[in-house]
């Protein structure tokens, strides 16, 4: 569910004027985005509805500033991001790792666990933390650095690099479990 | 680690995370929305102002007109209206039309846990179905790009009231089985 919305420049203008039915309709466009990648992050519905409702609340409040009609979707998407930053900051710290702390993993094994039968998207954003999650997701899929990944959340680069490491990480346990599923039900068998 | 596989990594990652399911809002958030839309806007911080599209609202009414129709036409005479449930009349607003709807989804949700009469469960899906498409239909209005009209928004939500209500009756035999 993409943030690439078509609001046009006339309902956004008339939202800016204050018209609640333009609201409505920004609100009805961007609901499924801000609701799914707040879920996706945070992994809980409560959580994720106060994410969406923050975020129209902020869209109500703010969209008179917005100077230029077609920085809506890249606006709203921010303003989701930082909302759910805001949320994951109030549960726990980002930088409790220590700069010290080495970070590696091997791309390849990443791969060829993703690549492999044991791989369950699903099951892996379960185990990994919020922290973890955002990481991964604002590096992989929205393309950020993790100089940049640093400044968006507050955290030194290393910091970043640990915690996205420890998610790749995250992968060798999911073989594991998977294994020791596995020889479990094998043993039951015979 | 070698950057290239590193960038295989990424994008492979990219491609999961962005194919993976998706999750949508309940419709209960529609009604907690308006809530604050209407007390922001009791606060004074959104002004209204209304400009109305002859050509445009002459399309949607069509729009509404049809909906009410096909959907309105399946039902000719089913309800048997309780006193106890909510009213659906057409002065209601919208947020009130949105809050009456989501009230008796969360009722319908509560009769549907105790729920075990195999005898109306086909009516049942058929009208959770037109339900799921005037939802479509409301959907569609709002991100169409109109302006204001608000009485085509009202008239899709009060067709879905009268849906809901109608569903409920079908759970707690309140209704006279006369689908044409």
């Amino acid at each position: 569910m993409s943030f690439h919305q078509n609001c046009s420049k006339k309902v956004i203008k008339r939202a800016q004027s204050g018209d609640k039915f333009a609201l409505t309709q920004i609100y009805h466009c961007y609901k499924q985005p801000i609701f799914n990648l707040a879920f996706q992050m945070l992994r809980d519905e409560h959580r994720a509805n106060d994410v969406l409702q923050t975020v129209m609340l902020k869209m109500i409040d703010s969209i008179v500033s917005l100077s230029d009609s077609n920085k809506l979707n890249g606006w709203m998407k921010r303003v989701c991001y930082n909302s759910i930053i805001d949320i994951i900051r109030a549960n726990q710290r980002f930088d409790t790792v220590s700069d010290d702390v080495v970070f590696d993993y091997s791309a390849k094994e990443s791969l060829s666990i993703i690549n492999s039968d044991h791989w369950d998207l699903e099951y892996y954003l379960d185990v990994l933390d919020e922290r973890e999650r955002l990481v991964v997701w604002l590096y992989a899929v929205e393309g950020y650095s993790h100089k940049e990944l640093s400044k968006k959340i507050g955290i030194t680069e290393q910091n970043s690099r640990v915690i996205y490491s420890r998610a790749m990480r995250s992968l060798k346990q999911l073989v594991r479990e998977q294994e020791v599923t596995n020889s479990r039900a094998g043993a039951r068998n015979e | 680690m070698s950057e290239h596989t590193e960038q295989q990594l990424r994008s492979t990652l990219k491609s999961e995370l962005s194919s993976s399911n998706i999750y949508q809002p309940s419709s209960e958030q529609d009604a907690i929305f308006q809530e604050n839309l209407a007390r922001l806007s009791n606060n004074g911080s959104t002004k209204t102002s209304r400009v109305k599209h002859p050509w445009y609202i002459a399309v949607m009414l069509l729009i509404v007109i049809g909906f009410a129709a096909i959907i309105g036409q399946n039902y000719i005479g089913t309800s048997q209206v309780s006193n106890s449930d909510i009213s659906s009349n057409n002065e209601m607003s919208i947020p009130e039309l949105i809050a009456a709807s989501n009230h008796l989804e969360i009722e319908i949700a509560n009769i549907e846990s105790n729920h075990n009469n195999p005898l109306h469960h086909i009516e049942i899906l058929k009208v959770r179905e037109d339900i799921v498409e005037l939802d479509k239909a409301i959907n569609q209005l709002y991100q169409s790009g109109l302006t204001s009209p608000n009485d085509d928004i009202q008239a899709l939500w009060h067709k879905r009231l009268e849906l809901a209500r109608y569903l409920k009756g079908l759970y707690t035999n309140q209704y006279v089985m006369a689908r044409i």
